[in-house]
């Protein structure tokens, strides 16, 4: 596989994403107001140039819409901020011309408003002159050709019957003539700032500034579709990133499995050779004590031939003879018992009661030298469910070892006390020579016996574990050399159904 | 959801002409602005500490009892002889420009200038003595999180935006005829046909656009106009126009001042504008129809006399 590192990967991924990320999210948003901007400038400079042209034609009264849509395209132009360089002379031109059309806007209303104010009084005069003459409604008429046309022709007619006014006017036809010329004055001047104003190329420019625009969204639209083919392409490639690691963690993890079965093997093996190591000690142990008491029976036999040869009674040796193939027979009811566990039921049993039968068994055969004693700490009414037969086999071959363990005078002291809840303490204690430290983790193997050769089967306390163990309970051995050791079984009171199957 | 609400109204609304040939508009409904802006920015508007001595405040020239102006030819700042009559408060978030020369083009600019100029305002200390106030620090937290200049400005502006005064004129373009006495109609009727209505039009019936004062006739006041500020020839003498609107309760006249009643102003009018003299009735019955332009402010009609 190759060596490359994941955190570079996962760095230049991240650099690459925010350098994306940067360079493209904010500028959508500016360019889409941008558009906007000068789509909205375009329908504002429409709406301003139709405004004037009604305000012109006498259709619209008032000047507040041509000053909201002044108001809205100097608006516009305020959110064109920040123009792409390329744009930035022609949105200069445009904010330069919507503020000579701003001012051009100012002159139109005023001189609008003079024409406007001339014309309604003109119009009111001329009402009420109408009876005066025939030039008046003929005035009147002219007066309304050029507002609607104010060309030579018109001016030259409307002129025209100014001069045939009387020379001797009254009041209202002197006004009427003065607001006549300032009208003849003013129109052409009125018409020339109009065009002036619907030629101000502002929405041209907008349009212009709008199609360059145009170009730059499209580009926006690339970029953000190489943004998001970047996004894909680093999705993918971190997929495939994944599930190579995800393939290299299953195989590393097949790998620790098939080492586990590996160590678990040898493990197996080794568990095997040292049963077949504590057999041979097992099987050594028991053939050297046959053996022993083979050559006694021999040694015995022999003896009793010589007897009765020389005509002795042989009854001393063949009683010996007895004895030995006695303990053949225990030894062999011990190996039986070990090998397959006694058959006799789990029963409801008071534990001092089958403890004190026990100790009754075993009193006569200690030396006198050793005291006895039973310590039952538990309440009278206490049962557990056990063996009590096994149970009583747990205390026997304890004691013994205590009584063996022990020169001359001692103690030893069966104790019963409760654990906890549901457990119960036995403990056997005695004051003998101890057990030595690099041996204590084997005596609960089988022929590991620390008597001297023959002495015991090396079965005991081997014995006892698996007894302890079937009940559901443990054992555990104190010790100090030449002060003692103690013994301390804590078994349930109920055993667990475990206990049985096994 | 509210958008359909709003176009199912529409159509609800009671008839109103879609173009109306009348030059001019009736009041909008009222602008959407924060009731506790507006109640922050009246506390404000009435508060003498924004001012450098302490004791001028914006409703000492614009007082709301009144026209909201200060009723005075010329009004009396600390600063010196001020050129022009104090322009009322009322309906003034409808006027395209501010000032008689219309050099301001928003009420932000106006009032910061109102406060730096006319009340000599000492921010640092405004500000301070603002903070160390009971009830300031409270409200400014909730609008504006601190008490700075841009805050108080804009409390001041929205509740300019409120003193809007709908008048009789407004129910009578709504189609209310009888909201305008006969007479009223037939000075509005006048008011159209000598061409008053060309340039006090609109919402504000005026303060949309800039006119020559003096036009058949010179008249010189010593003011140069907006020539004062753009230099131009063509803007001697020129100034906004200002609205009608509470003309009847905002006496006295012109950017001078000088003239005390309505029935002069609008025979000045019609001197200078006109060149004409208008007969006493009409004249009447002009200011008559001047007088339906008088709103109500907070269910009270506005009265001349504080």
């Amino acid at each position: 596989m190759t060596s490359f590192r994941p955190i570079f990967l996962l760095l230049s991924v991240l650099a690459l994403l925010t350098a994306m990320y940067r360079y493209t999210a904010l500028e959508v948003r500016h360019a889409v107001h941008f558009a906007s901007a000068l789509t909205a400038l375009r329908l504002h400079d429409a709406e301003l140039n139709r405004d004037l042209l009604l305000l012109r034609s006498g259709d619209l009264l008032h000047y507040d819409s041509v000053n909201h849509a002044i108001g809205q395209i100097r608006s516009d132009l305020s959110t064109l901020t920040a123009p792409p360089e390329e744009l930035a002379p022609q949105v200069e031109a445009l904010k330069r011309m919507a503020r000579d059309k701003a001012v051009q806007l100012e002159r139109f209303k005023s001189t609008h408003a003079l024409v406007r104010n001339s014309f309604a009084y003109f119009l009111h005069l001329q009402a009420a002159l109408a009876e005066e003459g025939p030039v008046f409604p003929a005035l009147g008429a002219t007066m309304l050709q050029f507002m609607r046309w104010p060309d030579p022709e018109h001016r030259r007619a409307l002129s025209a019957l100014l001069d045939s006014l009387p020379a001797e006017k009254n009041e209202p036809t002197a006004h009427l003539e003065a607001h006549t010329r300032l009208i003849l004055q003013r129109l052409p001047k009125l018409d020339e700032i109009l065009a002036n104003l619907l030629a101000t190329p502002l929405g041209i420019t907008a349009d212009r500034i709008a199609s360059l625009h145009e170009h730059r969204l499209d580009t926006l639209q690339k970029r953000s579709d190489r943004f998001r083919l970047g996004l894909y392409l680093t999705a993918i490639l971190l997929m495939i990133y994944l599930s190579h690691a995800l393939q290299r963690l299953q195989r590393a993890h097949r790998r620790l499995g098939e080492e586990m079965q590996q160590r678990l093997e040898t493990e197996r093996q080794l568990l095997q050779a040292r049963k077949m190591e504590a057999m041979g000690t097992f099987v050594s142990g028991i053939a050297h004590d046959f053996n022993n008491l083979l050559g006694s029976i021999r040694g015995y036999v022999v003896l009793a031939q010589e007897q009765l040869a020389s005509g002795q009674s042989p009854a001393h040796a063949l009683s010996r003879i007895e004895a030995i193939v006695g303990r053949g027979h225990q030894l062999i009811q011990r190996l039986l018992q070990f090998a397959r566990p006694s058959g006799d039921d789990l029963t409801p049993l008071v534990p001092a009661a089958v403890i004190e039968e026990a100790l009754g068994f075993l009193q006569p055969t200690l030396p006198d030298a050793i005291q006895l004693s039973f310590l039952n700490r538990l309440d009278d009414r206490c049962k557990i469910t056990a063996r009590a037969g096994e149970l009583q086999q747990v205390i026997i071959n304890l004691v013994r070892n205590a009584a063996e363990a022990i020169e001359g005078e001692g103690k030893i002291t069966v104790t019963l006390e409760p654990a906890s809840s549901d457990t119960i303490h036995i403990r056997v204690h005695d004051s003998g020579c101890g057990i030595p430290p690099s041996r204590i983790e084997q005596i609960f193997e089988p022929f590991a016996s620390g008597k001297p050769g023959g002495l015991g089967t090396g079965l005991g306390l081997a014995i006892v574990q698996r007894i302890v163990r079937d009940h559901g309970g443990q054992i555990e051995v104190e010790s100090e050399p030449d002060r003692g050791t103690e013994f301390i079984i804590e078994i349930p009171k109920e055993p667990k159904s475990r206990s049985k199957t096994s | 959801m509210t958008r359909i609400t709003v176009f199912l109204l529409w159509f609800l609304l009671p008839a109103e002409p879609l173009f109306s040939a009348e030059p001019i508009l009736p009041l909008p409904p009222p602008p959407a602005v924060s009731k506790a802006k507006a109640a922050l920015g009246e506390r404000l508007f009435h508060d003498p500490r924004l001012s450098g001595s302490g004791r001028l405040s914006c409703a000492s020239c614009h007082h709301l009892d009144a026209g909201g102006d200060d009723g005075l030819p010329l009004p009396s700042v600390p600063t010196g002889p001020y050129p022009h009559n104090t322009p009322t408060v009322f309906n003034a978030a409808f006027n395209f420009r501010f000032h008689w020369y219309g050099d301001l083009d928003s009420l932000e600019k106006q009032a910061l200038v109102a406060l730096q100029r006319d009340m000599q305002v000492d921010w640092t200390r405004v500000l301070e003595r603002l903070r160390a106030d009971r009830h300031y620090p409270r409200l400014f937290k909730s609008l504006y999180g601190v008490i700075d200049v841009e805050g108080i400005i804009d409390a001041l502006v929205a509740f300019e935006r409120t003193l809007v005064t709908p008048a009789p004129i407004d129910r009578f373009l709504r189609g209310e005829t009888t909201a305008l006495t006969p007479r009223q109609r037939k000075g509005y009727r006048l008011f159209k046909q000598y061409g008053c209505s060309a340039c006090h039009q609109g919402v504000n019936i005026g303060g949309n656009l800039y006119q020559k004062l003096g036009i058949f006739e010179e008249y010189d006041t010593g003011d140069p106009g907006r020539f004062a500020i753009t230099g131009k020839s063509e803007d001697l003498r020129m100034s906004r126009v200002p609205s009608l609107r509470n003309v009847a309760v905002t006496a006295p006249y012109f950017h001078n001042g000088k003239v005390k009643t309505l029935e002069k102003a609008v025979a000045l009018m019609a001197k200078y504008q006109l060149g004409t003299r208008i007969s006493k009735e009409d004249i009447a019955l002009i200011v008559d129809f001047l007088h339906s332009l008088t709103g109500y402010y907070r269910g009270h009609a506005l009265d001349d006399t504080p």
